[in-house]
């Protein structure tokens, strides 16, 4: 199995997907960030649930490009579903593949080693942001929105982030359930 | 292969999106069209109701596994794929096969995600109004 996720992944990033210039795209985000946290007076609480926000929608949307690319069918288990998402997934949309750790049939966490969103940054030094920011939320609400559309309903949070001085970088996916009324008929 | 038609369905089997890809097609009014989409929704939903549990399933692609996938008629058929989020891609065609269309599906399904899902603008589960989607859709014809 994760063979084959290793070479499917390697042909669609080789192959088939968009690509842009890596600090055009780090860039982008990272003006995006600390606009919102000016325009949100540095509220930081309020800037993670607006980027958990922003990455819900994306994720509702980039799910559809997933399947389109991939052709991968629904996952039987939860530890699929975070084999997927960490090789699959983070490949094609980030190029990197983030570690799967504490897997169970309820959680996943993902460590990334590199993280592409966060290449040039260093957290502001106002006594905060080091203990409030989630500087790559983001991604917590991609993996929600991404996830509900194949009827995952999953509480996603960051445990620990190198911006922030911790040693890793760790998201936690955390299964609330699955919308089994809302899984598509004509599935098996 | 001669595809003439094709419609979108929501995940609530709602049309939002209608293509004629031939000319001097017979038209349809549009409240015609709702009832066509939302009855082969509802038909395809019977179907994977009254599928027997040990019935063998040939494996396509298709995230359409136990529901309706072809009605035929005399002169043409209708195909229907839909993907793992329940999005509906239905195909109105002459002289073509289901693994010939599943191709076919595959394409639009790559369209729709680039074309639709990536404008900004578009409300998910919204009618699809989007010039770029028709040029590029009526390509893979």
């Amino acid at each position: 199995m994760s063979k084959s996720l290793k070479t499917l992944s390697d042909d669609l990033w080789k192959n088939r997907v968009e690509k842009v210039n890596s600090e055009l795209f780090t860039l982008t985000y990272g003006s995006l960030v600390a606009q919102l946290c000016r325009d949100l007076n540095y509220n930081y609480a309020e800037v993670n649930a607006h980027l958990e926000k922003m990455g819900y929608n994306i994720g509702l949307r980039l799910v559809e490009e997933f399947f389109a690319q991939t052709n991968l069918g629904r996952c039987q288990t939860f530890r699929e579903t975070a084999e997927v998402v960490a090789k699959v997934g983070f490949r094609m949309f980030l190029n990197v593949v983030p570690q799967v750790v504490g897997v169970d049939e309820k959680q996943f966490s993902l460590v990334l080693d590199e993280n592409p969103l966060a290449e040039f940054v260093e957290l502001p030094d106002d006594g905060k942001a080091f203990k409030e920011l989630w500087y790559s939320n983001v991604l917590v609400g991609v993996l929600k929105g991404a996830l509900e559309m194949v009827q995952l309903e999953v509480n996603a949070f960051f445990v620990s982030d190198v911006l922030r001085g911790d040693d890793t970088t760790e998201l936690k996916v955390k299964l609330v359930q699955v919308l089994k009324d809302e899984i598509p008929v004509g599935e098996d | 292969m001669q595809i003439y038609t094709l419609y979108i369905l929501n995940k609530s089997g709602g049309l939002v999106y209608h293509n004629d890809f031939q000319p001097g097609l017979l038209q349809l009014t549009t409240n015609e069209s709702l009832v066509m989409a939302s009855t082969i929704h509802s038909i395809h939903a019977i179907s994977s109701k009254i599928t027997p549990a040990n019935a063998k399933t040939n494996d396509l692609y298709n995230n359409n596994k136990s529901g309706l996938r072809i009605i035929e008629t005399e002169n043409f058929q209708i195909y229907v794929y839909q993907t793992i989020t329940g999005v509906k891609f239905i195909g109105f065609a002459n002289d073509t096969n289901l693994a010939e269309m599943e191709v076919w599906f595959k394409k639009v399904y790559l369209c729709y995600s680039d074309y639709v899902m990536k404008n900004p603008f578009q409300q998910l589960d919204m009618p699809i109004k989007n010039d770029n989607f028709d040029r590029i859709v009526r390509q893979t014809v």
